[in-house]
Parts: C-alpha cells; sequence; structure tokens
C-alpha cells in the first residue's frame, strides 16, 4: 500500500525538478496532468477486466507461407478459420477472435526471429509451426512469454521433450513409427532374423533406436544393425553385409533418395530379406529411384484423417469454404479445437491453466476423443501411424 | 607628513627634558605610542596590499584583454577551420563508404549522409567566411569540386545498386536452374552409381548372372552422359560463380572463355543424353546459356559493375587528392592562427611569471614589514618595556630603591615609567623618615635600660645595691618556699675599713671597696647575686645552694682577698658570715641570722667565715 503511494509523494514533494525538467508548463497544472492521467492508469487497471472484454483475442499461425512446402502455412490457416466457426457467435468466452499469419520459412533462424515478433502481439495461443526444426527454435520463446503452442505437423520427439508445459502436437512422434514397425515385424515375421539399416542422421537413429527398444522388449534380438553413409554412390557392401547375416526382415530408416538407391541395389542383388520402412519413402525421388523396387515394401505413414468418420462434417465446412481438407488442414482444425476446449474448461486464456485443463480429460475432436500425456504428445483412438505400399505409382493403405 | 612627525617628536623632546635626571627619556620610536604605531605598522602593510591587489587587476586586465582576442577572434577561426577540414574529411569519406554499397537501405543512409556532410561543409564554409578576413585562403573551388565528385559518385552508385540487384535475380535464377537440373540428375546419377557397383559385384560372382547383367548394362548405358552432364553442369556452375567475382576485367576475361567452352562441351552432352531426359531438361540448359552469356547474364553483369567500380575509385582517389589539398589549406590557416595564438600565450606566460614576481615581491615586504614591526617594536620595545616596568615596580615596592628604571615619555608605556619614577620617590621618602623614627627609638630604649640599671646598681661597685638586693632576695625567698630548694646567703664586712679609710683617704676606701667587689663578682656563679649591702658590706645571695657549698664559696673569698695585693696600701682581710634559709623564716629571719653569724665572725677575732 506505502509502496503505492510513494510515486505519488514523490511527484507531489518534488514539484521543482518537475518545473525544471519542463519550463513550458508550469508546476500546478503539470501536477494537475500527472495526477490526472494516473487516476486514468489507475482506472484503466482497476476495471480492466470489463474495458478488455471488448477486445478480441489474438490466434497466431506460423508455418512455411511460401517457398517449397507452400500449402502448409494456407493449410494451417483454413483449418483454424474452419474450426472458429464453430463457435457460437464466433465468441469465446465473450470475445471474439482473429488470427495472425506469419512466416516461417521451414529455417529454424527465422522461426526464431518470427518468433519474437509473434511474442509480441500477445496471442492467447500459437498454431505452428510445421517443419520440426522452428517448432524447436520457436518453443522456448513462446514458453518464457507464457504463450500456449499447438503444432499439428511437427514430429520430431525433441518438440515434446523440452521440458515444456505449455506446447502440445497433434500428430504423432517420429519414434512411434519405429515401435509400430517392432510390432510389426514381431507380429507378421515372428522367429525370422531382424535387420537394422541406419543413418547417421538423428531421424534414422532416432527411429531405428525405438524400433530396436520395441524388439528387445518382445525379445526379439536383431542379428544386424548396419550403419551406412548418406550419399554413398553404392550400398552393396551393407546388402551383402545383410545378407551374409542371413537377415530374412530388414528396418530400413533412411532419406527418400539412399532407401531408393538402396532396395533398388538390393533387388538388381537378389537379396531375399523383406524389408519395411518409414515416412520417408513417401516421396517422388524414393519411388523414380527405386523404380520397379519401390513396390510392395510396406512403410508407416500418418493416416489421412478426411478418411475419419469423426471429421466428416469439418471436411464438409472446409469443402464448403472452397478449400481443400488434405494434408495439415484437419490437424489444424483439430489443434483449434482442442485449445477452444481448453479456454471453456477453464473459464480463462492463461497458458498454464489452459495447458492444465487440456490435459485434465480426453478432448472431443474432430480425431475423435484425444488426450495429451504428460509431455503434450497425443494419443489418439486410431494409430497415429498407418501402413502403406506404393503400388505402380499409387500409395495405397496395407492392412 | 614626516616633517610634522619630526615636529611632534620634537615638542615631546622639550617636555621630556623635564624629566627626572638619571632615568633615559624615550626614543624618538618609542614615543609613537602603541596605537600610533599599530596604526602605522597596519598602514604599511594595507599600502602594499593595495599595491598587490593593483597589480593583479593589471595583470588580469592584461589576460582578459588577451583571452578576449583569442576567444572572439583567433579561436573561432581556428575551430571554424578545423569544422571545415573535418566536414570536407566526412565528405570525402562518406564517398569511400559508396563503393561498398549494395543495399538500396544501405544506399539511402549513405546518400543521407552525403547530403548531411555537403550541408555540415556549406554551413562551415559559410562560418569561416564571416569570420575569416583574408577570404583568398579558403580554398573554395576545391569544395565545390568535391562536392561535384560526390554527386557523380551518386548517380554510379544508383547504377550500381540496379546492377547489384540484377545479379542478385540472376544468381537466384541460376540456383532454382541448378535446383532443377539437379532434381533430374541426382538421382540418376545415384542409379548409375549403383546399378554400376551391382554389375561389378555380380560380375564378380563365380557364376555370373550374364543375361541380367546384360539387360542391366543396356539399360545403364543410356544414362552413360548424364554423369557428364552432370559434371559439366557443377564445373559451369562453379566457373560461373567464380567468374561472377572476378575481382578484374581480366580475369572476368578468362571466365568468359572458359564458360563459353564449357557451355560447347554442355550443349553436345546434352544432345547426346536420352530423349526423355533432354525433354525435361531442354528449358533449363537454355535458361542457364541464357545467365552466362547474354547481356543480363552474370558475367555482363560483372562486368558493367568492374567498370562501375573503377570509376568509383578513380572518382575517390581523385577525392582523396581533394582532401589531401584541403588538409594542406586548411593546416596552413589553422598552423598561421594557431601560431599567433601560441605567441600570445607565450607573452601572456611571460607577464604572468613577472607580474607573479612581483606579487611575491609585494608579499615578501609585507611580510617581513610585519615581522619587522612585531620583533622591533611589539616584541623588543612594548613587551620588553613592560617587563621591564614590571621588575622594576616589583623591585621599588620590595624597596629595592636603586634599580635601574624604565625610560620615561609622553607614550602609555612613557607615562607608566614617570608614574614608576614617582612611586620610587614616594617609597624612598618614606623610607627615610622612618629610619628616622626607629633610631629615635632605639636612643630611648638605651636611656631607659640605663635608668633601670642605675637603678638596681651600687654605683661604685658596680654591683646590685640594696633596692636590688632586697627585690633578688625577695623572689628568691618566694621561689625557695615554692620548689623547696635551699637559698643560702653570705654577708661580708671588710675588717677594719674605717682605719683605711682614715689612714689612706675616701679614695683609696672607695679603691678597696671596687676591688673587693671585683673580686667578688670574679668568684661567684652567674646565678648568684653579689651585691653592695651597705658601707663596707657585702651580700651574696647564692639559690639553690646549701650551707657547706656558701661556705666554701665564703671561705675561697676570704682567702683570696686576703692574699691578693687589691691594695696597694695594705692587706685586707674580711669577716664573712653564712646562713641558710630555715623553714617557715622570712627574710627578716634570715637577715638576722647572717647578720649574728657575721657578728659571730668578729667576735671570733675577725678574718674568718662563721655559719649560723
Amino acid at each position: 500500500m506505502f509502496s503505492a503511494l510513494n510515486p505519488f509523494r514523490e511527484i507531489f514533494t518534488k514539484p521543482r525538478l518537475l518545473g525544471v525538467v519542463d519550463g513550458h508548463i508550469k508546476g500546478e497544472s503539470l501536477h494537475l496532468l500527472i495526477l490526472k492521467t494516473i487516476v486514468f492508469i489507475s482506472l484503466a487497471f482497476v476495471f480492466s477486466g470489463t474495458v478488455c472484454a471488448a477486445e478480441s483475442v489474438h490466434i497466431s499461425i506460423v508455418g512455411p507461407m511460401g517457398g517449397t512446402s507452400a500449402s502448409v502455412g494456407m493449410q494451417y490457416k483454413v483449418g483454424v478459420s474452419a474450426a472458429l466457426r464453430s463457435l457460437p457467435g464466433g465468441k469465446l468466452l465473450g470475445r471474439s477472435v482473429t488470427t495472425d499469419l506469419f512466416d516461417d520459412n521451414c529455417d529454424a533462424s527465422i522461426a526464431e526471429a518470427v518468433a519474437k515478433q509473434i511474442v509480441e502481439n500477445r496471442p492467447a495461443v500459437v498454431i505452428g509451426h510445421s517443419c520440426s526444426g522452428a517448432t524447436i527454435a520457436g518453443a522456448p520463446i513462446y514458453a518464457r512469454s507464457k504463450i500456449l503452442q499447438i503444432s499439428p505437423a511437427s514430429t520430431n520427439p525433441k518438440v515434446t521433450e523440452m521440458g515444456i508445459d505449455t506446447i502440445f502436437r497433434m500428430i504423432g512422434r517420429d519414434d512411434i513409427q519405429g515401435k509400430i514397425a517392432a510390432q510389426r515385424i514381431a507380429e507378421k515375421h515372428a522367429g525370422q532374423r531382424v535387420g537394422v539399416l541406419f543413418f547417421p542422421g538423428s531421424y534414422s537413429k532416432t527411429l531405428s533406436k525405438a524400433a530396436i527398444a520395441e524388439l528387445e522388449k518382445r525379445g526379439i534380438s536383431p542379428v544386424a544393425l548396419v550403419q551406412a553413409q548418406a550419399k554413398d554412390s553404392s550400398y552393396c557392401d551393407e546388402i551383402e553385409e545383410l545378407i551374409g547375416n542371413g537377415v530374412e526382415v530388414l528396418y530400413l530408416v533412411g532419406g527418400g533418395l539412399d532407401s531408393g538407391v538402396f532396395l533398388r541395389q538390393a533387388r538388381q542383388m537378389e537379396a531375399t530379406f523383406a524389408v519395411m520402412s518409414s515416412d520417408t519413402l513417401v516421396s517422388r525421388v524414393f519411388q523414380k529411384t527405386a523404380g520397379d523396387a519401390a513396390n510392395g515394401v510396406p512403410f508407416t505413414f500418418p493416416p489421412e484423417a478426411v478418411q475419419l468418420t469423426s471429421a466428416a462434417e469439418a471436411v464438409e465446412t472446409i469443402k464448403a469454404m472452397d478449400h481443400d481438407p488434405a494434408g495439415y488442414t484437419l490437424l489444424a482444425y483439430a489443434a483449434t479445437q482442442v485449445w477452444i476446449e481448453g479456454v471453456t474448461r477453464t473459464q480463462s486464456f492463461a497458458a498454464d491453466k489452459v495447458a492444465e485443463a487440456i490435459r485434465l480429460k480426453p478432448v472431443h475432436t474432430i480425431l475423435g476423443d484425444v488426450t495429451f500425456d504428460e509431455y503434450g504428445d497425443i494419443i489418439t483412438s486410431y494409430t497415429p501411424f498407418a501402413w502403406y505400399v506404393w503400388k505402380d505409382g499409387k500409395r495405397v493403405s496395407t492392412d | 607628513m614626516y616633517g610634522r612627525t619630526v615636529n611632534v617628536f620634537r615638542r615631546i623632546k622639550t617636555v621630556n627634558t623635564h624629566n627626572v635626571s638619571g632615568q633615559q627619556p624615550e626614543s624618538r620610536f618609542f614615543r609613537l605610542g602603541i596605537r600610533a604605531s599599530l596604526l602605522l605598522g597596519f598602514g604599511v602593510v594595507v599600502c602594499v596590499m593595495v599595491l598587490s591587489i593593483i597589480a593583479s587587476v593589471i595583470f588580469s586586465v592584461r589576460v582578459n584583454n588577451v583571452i578576449d582576442d583569442i576567444t572572439a577572434f583567433k579561436l573561432p577561426t581556428t575551430v571554424q577551420t578545423f569544422q571545415v577540414a573535418r566536414a570536407a574529411d566526412a565528405l570525402a569519406t562518406s564517398g569511400l563508404a559508396l563503393v561498398t554499397l549494395s543495399t538500396k537501405d544501405a544506399r539511402d543512409i549513405s546518400f543521407d549522409q552525403i547530403n548531411s556532410s555537403i550541408e555540415s561543409l556549406t554551413l562551415a564554409i559559410d562560418n569561416l567566411e564571416n569570420i575569416v578576413i583574408d577570404k583568398e585562403t579558403i580554398p573554395l573551388n576545391l569544395f565545390a569540386e568535391l562536392e561535384d565528385n560526390l554527386r557523380r559518385l551518386q548517380i554510379i552508385v544508383d547504377k550500381r545498386i540496379k546492377l547489384r540487384e540484377q545479379q542478385s535475380n540472376a544468381r537466384k535464377s541460376l540456383l532454382s536452374n541448378l535446383l532443377i537440373l539437379q532434381r533430374h540428375l541426382i538421382y540418376r546419377v545415384r542409379i548409375l552409381e549403383g546399378d554400376g557397383d551391382v554389375i561389378k559385384r555380380l560380375m564378380a560372382r563365380a557364376i555370373p548372372p550374364v543375361d541380367k547383367v546384360a539387360t542391366m548394362a543396356e539399360q545403364l548405358i543410356q544414362l552413360l552422359p548424364v554423369a557428364r552432364f552432370y559434371a559439366a553442369v557443377e564445373s559451369i556452375n562453379g566457373r560461373l560463380l567464380a567468374g561472377s567475382l572476378s575481382p578484374s576485367l581480366t580475369s572476368l576475361d578468362t571466365s568468359r572463355q572458359e564458360l563459353t567452352a564449357s557451355l560447347t562441351n554442355l550443349r553436345e552432352t546434352f544432345n547426346i543424353l536420352p530423349e526423355e531426359l533432354r525433354r525435361d531438361l531442354g528449358q533449363a540448359v537454355s535458361e542457364l546459356e541464357e545467365l552466362i552469356l547474354s547481356d543480363k547474364g552474370l558475367i555482363q553483369l560483372r562486368e558493367s559493375e568492374l567498370l562501375l567500380l573503377g570509376e568509383i575509385k578513380e572518382l575517390n582517389d581523385h577525392n582523396q587528392v581533394i582532401l589531401q589539398r584541403v588538409n594542406t589549406a586548411t593546416s596552413r590557416m589553422v598552423s598561421s592562427s594557431q601560431n599567433e595564438m601560441v605567441e600570445t600565450g607565450n607573452t601572456l606566460m611571460l607577464f604572468g611569471k613577472r607580474a607573479m614576481l612581483i606579487l611575491v615581491f609585494f608579499a615578501g615586504l609585507s611580510l617581513i614589514c610585519v615581522a619587522g614591526l612585531m620583533h622591533f617594536y611589539v616584541n623588543r620595545q612594548i613587551l620588553s618595556r613592560l617587563s621591564w616596568l614590571s621588575t622594576s615596580m616589583q623591585d621599588v615596592a620590595a624597596g629595592r630603591l636603586d634599580v635601574s628604571l624604565p625610560p620615561t615619555g609622553p607614550s602609555e608605556l612613557g607615562r607608566l615609567g614617570t608614574a614608576l619614577q614617582q612611586f620610587r620617590d614616594i617609597t624612598a621618602e618614606a623610607r627615610g623618615r622612618e629610619l628616622a623614627l626607629e633610631q629615635a627609638m632605639e636612643a630611648l630604649k638605651e636611656k631607659t635600660a640605663e635608668l633601670e640599671h642605675l637603678a638596681i646598681t651600687d654605683r661604685l661597685t658596680g654591683l646590685a645595691n640594696r633596692r636590688k638586693l632586697d627585690l633578688v632576695l625577695q623572689s628568691e625567698l618566694s621561689r625557695s618556699h615554692r620548689y623547696g630548694y635551699p637559698v643560702t646567703v653570705i654577708l661580708m664586712d671588710i675588717d677594719h675599713f674605717k682605719m683605711i679609710n682614715d689612714k689612706f683617704g675616701h679614695q683609696a676606701g672607695d679603691e678597696v671597696l671596687q676591688y673587693v667587689a671585683k673580686t667578688i663578682r670574679k668568684n661567684v656563679r652567674e646565678v648568684d647575686t653579689p651585691g653592695r649591702w651597705g658601707g663596707e658590706e657585702f651580700l651574696i645571695i647564692c639559690p639553690e645552694t646549701n650551707l657547706r657549698e656558701a661556705a666554701h664559696v665564703a671561705g675561697k673569698l676570704q682567702k683570696q682577698l686576703k692574699n691578693s695585693e687589691a691594695s696597694q696600701v695594705t692587706t685586707i682581710t674580711s669577716s664573712f658570715g653564712v646562713a641558710e634559709l630555715g623553714a617557715n623564716e622570712n627574710e627578716t629571719d634570715l637577715i638576722r641570722k647572717v647578720d649574728n653569724a657575721l657578728y659571730k665572725a668578729k667576735e671570733n677575732g675577725r678574718d674568718r667565715v662563721e655559719t649560723a
């Protein structure tokens, strides 16, 4: 109470000083002016609840808005806008909701700069980023400013392992692919000799580690763990090593081009081991490189939410908006739903309270009832990664 | 002023001649008095101070004039000249920055800087023109030339920035061109490499799958030019990037020749690529040729840029030359006014030193004056005189009147001296009167003692007379009664004294009496009182003496008198009666007892001692 009074006292006890600072304003009128300002500001703070109620609440959407992944940012925007349509009167807790777009170019350093810009806007939530590197760069900045972040598309495990409580993602972690691959090996190739081929990158290592861990949990010990170098001109040595070890089923984790060369050579060398792989096989360069060898190799990839019955209504809405509900559109939609539910549950926009409310119990979304673990990773009723194969240039579900 | 003082002294001197002789009159210096001399001392000090202040005022006025000259004219000229030189320098320097400009923002900043530099140069020149009298010394033409050069530089820079933009766009195009080529080529190269290795491995087997290898090889042969083509593309890209950054026109020309050859090679290789690939890459290859060799190509752009850079450098070099000339001109201006200022400063310094010396001299002088006043007047004259006065006063008061007195005079201390003189005189007079009184008193005392002596003494013999004997006897008797010790009296009578008197005359009788008295006095103790009892009878009162002792004394006397040659005429004998005071006896009883004893001695034949 006294500390609050002190500035007043100082103003009243130092009239000369103020008079000197601005010679044109006479001491008394300046006092009056200051007093009025202070009273006004105090009132503004006291009634801030009612005053701010009229202001809108911001959602910042951030992702690659141009360049090679041009569509992702726009998919986010469509998804978020569609989700906001479900709000009664377009208002949340009596406040209208607006969206701002930011472009991170899928680049970590740009993302960091953009994040600093975003926090100045004081949004209630950030929907983004897309590329994991960008998400990892931006997340600590949002966390410091106590802003909730939900990424619809970042799969790097590190995103939710930075010790931030106010970050969530709508997509499965990369390393789950390893786990799912191990499950498939255990189920469909029981008793066979297992080999793993991986590359030095963190993606490859993370997935293969997760697979090996899951295999060992199931009592399966891979007979060959082979590390290949990316951009090698040939993987014949590695293939011969795998054949020499009598590998019957191989988990291949690498880039699209490298995996393509490997499979092509394996086929040419008449290797008999079955191969399964991860989402990198979805790339066109894999198909072109592997040629015929691309056909029939099962790989994991996030299932298209479009096919979920729970998403039917949302799909209709988006189509009505003259947009295609492809890619991450529906995940952005679901992300917005999660945030709205969190805010509604806690009746507050405070990031920590909303995050707590989101973790509290399952959230009903167009992806079905989803829950979030302590890290902020999503748990869905459907599998986060499904199995696909290439068949004559088309990606088809295997199971 | 001095003459008047002398007159005053003279008057004082005449007054002083009436002074008591033996005491020195005050010297002239003393006559000034404490107040007057203090005033004089302070006056001297004040005079010295005033002189000092006048000296410092003169000094500061002179300094002010010089500083005024420097601040009002010389310093502004120098400062303005510096300003002009600095502004010219800044302008030339801002020209240097133009060489490295590559973006529009940087251009705007630099141009703003140049414009403001030109403005400040103009302003500085205007200011200088207002001050400098000899306007010919200002190198105005140089400034104009400098400004003109800068304007030309700006135009060139604008051109260059445009070029840079074109370059940047061309580079972007090159990059995307390369990406397209890579997208189509890299995986094919990888296939080529991979398949090649597989063929090698298959052929190394014990039974090579010849048919399969043949099929693979057939497919692979079509891809062989791809590797060469990719290598050509990579090499062209590398050369192009290097060429577009060529530091000189010569090296740029070399790059151009190399690139032309490489492009010919690329085109040749392209023509043997599979049909499908030719279709995919045709546009990209044409674009690449365009990017390299056309008028809008990177090489041509670099050439234009190099030419512009050359111009910029030339202009900047010229600017440096101008700047040097400006610097020479301005430093000449600055150094001349600087020299003037240094000269003035030196003069001022010299003057300051002199003024300082004068001040020190006056200060020293006043210090010496004060010290002299303190020593010669206050210490030596006032304090020592005061001390002399007090000592003399104490001496006079103690009665030592013959001391030397401090000098008298009309000053405060002189008057004190006079007062002391009077005090001594009065004291001396009182002392004389006191002495006379004392002498009279002494005479009176002597007379009284004499009278007293006469009253109790026998005139002839000098022994106690009868009256004295009565008094002594009375007091001894009462003492004996009080303290209980014995008292004895001896009564003596000269035998046949009448006959001596008759025979030899009274003169002889008196002589005998005197002789006997003398003998008695010689033979009795101090405490005994001998006296003439009457006629030729002597009584000796012996206190604290018993009869036997007294008889012994009497016997001794009897023998002495008998054997002595006391009288030239005859021998004498004496008779003695001795009696001791008995208890409860009074004076009369004792005298009676001793009388009886004497009588008995007379009776028994004289010349003997008889006790009672």
